[in-house]
């Protein structure tokens, strides 16, 4: 259940019609006769036993869409398709991929990839004071604010991460968050490449303000449901920009660009007069 | 009729606006793109009413608007032609304008145009599987377009190189 969406719960079992019905075949090693398939298959030149590894399956309705050796990434891939699923199909919130901490009240978004390094720039974050909102979606209400999706880390070492640091994690009560700041990060192996042909010092997190236009686009374009319902996700998001602070940059090593966001924000707070 | 005596209008429909303080962001439902206008043109994306001529924006913008105030070389003309390429570009007009191209490429010309090209910004929105994967190398795939590097190999993990199906 602990790999369940927040609000998760059981429905009776002849509850119909179903939306969507995600089936998960676990893959054990087993004993396999030899012969089973009427082929006579031979282990060391004898017929008899042999132990077979089969692959943990998922299928989504008829569909194949994942297949994983280990037990760990077989339950990792049914999280994400479950992730998958609620995000396209949410009718009250917009599902955006970016990495969210809390700080000081106030929600940080990094909308990006699902590679784009963002798990390991909340990791960085959430050690330096944070709350762990999410690594993979920001969930975002019809006035932008943000509510807590705590998911397992998509990446074990930055589970493990939080893990040590018994790092705080917003419970899915919390909330929900005005966003305070967009850090719109090109992350991409694109824009690194791009940087890099710019002449951008690798490493250095050089950063500037955007105009909160370019936050919606950034946003937009990472809003999971902003093709299919337009209208809806640019409300979501614009009312989530409308008071945000945003910075743009160049992508830096994560630990170095998680001090300069948790020093700017300290900046920003103190010039508002909250924090003394 | 000379190009400055044309009056572009906006796509009337599949346009969805939203202002953002002095900026505009507009979303367009058919090519699903979406742009974000800085002030200067959000100024000459309003006068495309289809009544307004391209001269009447250049006597506008040149009349204390903000490009002289903060680039006393700026041209006007040069300013506002530059900015409704990129909105025709974007395919934001009812009809296509065609303007001609710039002329006379100088240093600051480009310098121009390149704060000009500032003004507006566009990103395309991707489908929901799309904008859902980007999933790094070595991950379980079923297509190419799920992985960060485009391709998912005949054993049906993200891949960088080599045959993809």
């Amino acid at each position: 259940m602990d790999r369940l969406p927040p609000g998760a719960r059981p429905l009776a079992p002849d509850r119909e019609p179903y939306d969507h019905v995600l089936s998960v075949v676990s893959g054990d090693t087993v004993a396999q006769d030899t012969v089973a398939h009427g082929t006579d298959h031979r282990v060391n030149g004898k017929r008899g036993k042999r132990r077979v590894r089969r692959l943990g399956v998922i299928y989504t309705g008829v569909g194949l869409v994942g297949r994983h050796r280990r037990r760990d990434a077989l339950l990792d891939g049914v999280e994400r398709e479950v992730d998958r699923i609620v995000s396209e199909n949410a009718r009250d919130r917009v599902f955006v991929h970016a990495g969210a901490v809390v700080w000081g009240g106030r929600a940080l978004l990094v909308p990006g990839a699902s590679d784009s390094g963002k798990s390991t720039l909340v990791a960085e974050l959430v050690r330096h004071g944070a709350t762990y909102l999410s690594d993979d979606y920001a969930v975002l209400d019809a006035d932008g604010r943000v509510h807590p999706y705590p998911r397992s880390p998509r990446l074990r070492r930055i589970r493990r991460s939080l893990e040590e640091l018994d790092g705080p994690v917003a419970r899915p009560d919390d909330g929900p968050f005005p966003v305070g700041w967009i850090l719109d990060l090109p992350l991409s192996k694109d824009s690194a490449e791009d940087s890099a042909e710019d002449g951008v010092e690798s490493g250095a997190l050089d950063t500037h303000r955007l105009g909160r236009g370019r936050a919606v686009l950034s946003l937009l374009h990472h809003a999971i449901p902003a093709r299919r319902e337009p209208d809806r996700s640019l409300d979501a998001v614009t009312r989530a920009a409308v008071s945000a602070e945003v910075f743009a940059g160049q992508r830096g090593e994560a630990a170095e660009a998680a001090a300069w966001i948790v020093a700017s924000l300290f900046r920003s707070r103190r010039a508002a007069g909250a924090v003394a | 009729m000379s190009w400055l005596e044309k009056t572009p209008r906006r796509r009337p429909d599949g346009l969805l606006e939203r202002p953002m303080g002095d900026e505009l962001v507009i979303y367009d439902t058919e090519h699903h793109r979406a742009h974000s206008l800085e002030p200067l043109a959000r100024e000459i994306w309003r006068a495309c009413d289809g009544r307004t001529s391209i001269e009447e924006m250049v006597r506008r913008i040149g009349r204390g608007h903000a490009t002289s105030e903060s680039d006393p070389e700026a041209d006007p003309e040069d300013t506002v032609v530059r900015c409704l390429r990129l909105l025709d570009d974007a395919e934001l007009f009812e009809t296509p304008l065609r303007l001609p191209d710039p002329s006379q490429v100088t240093r600051r010309r480009l310098l121009r145009a390149a704060a000009v090209a500032s003004l507006v910004a566009s990103v395309a929105v991707p489908e929901p599987a799309a904008a859902q994967s980007n999933l790094p190398n070595g991950a379980p795939c079923t297509s190419s377009d799920q992985c960060a590097s485009g391709c998912c190999g005949p054993s049906r993990k993200c891949k960088m190189f080599g045959a993809c199906i």
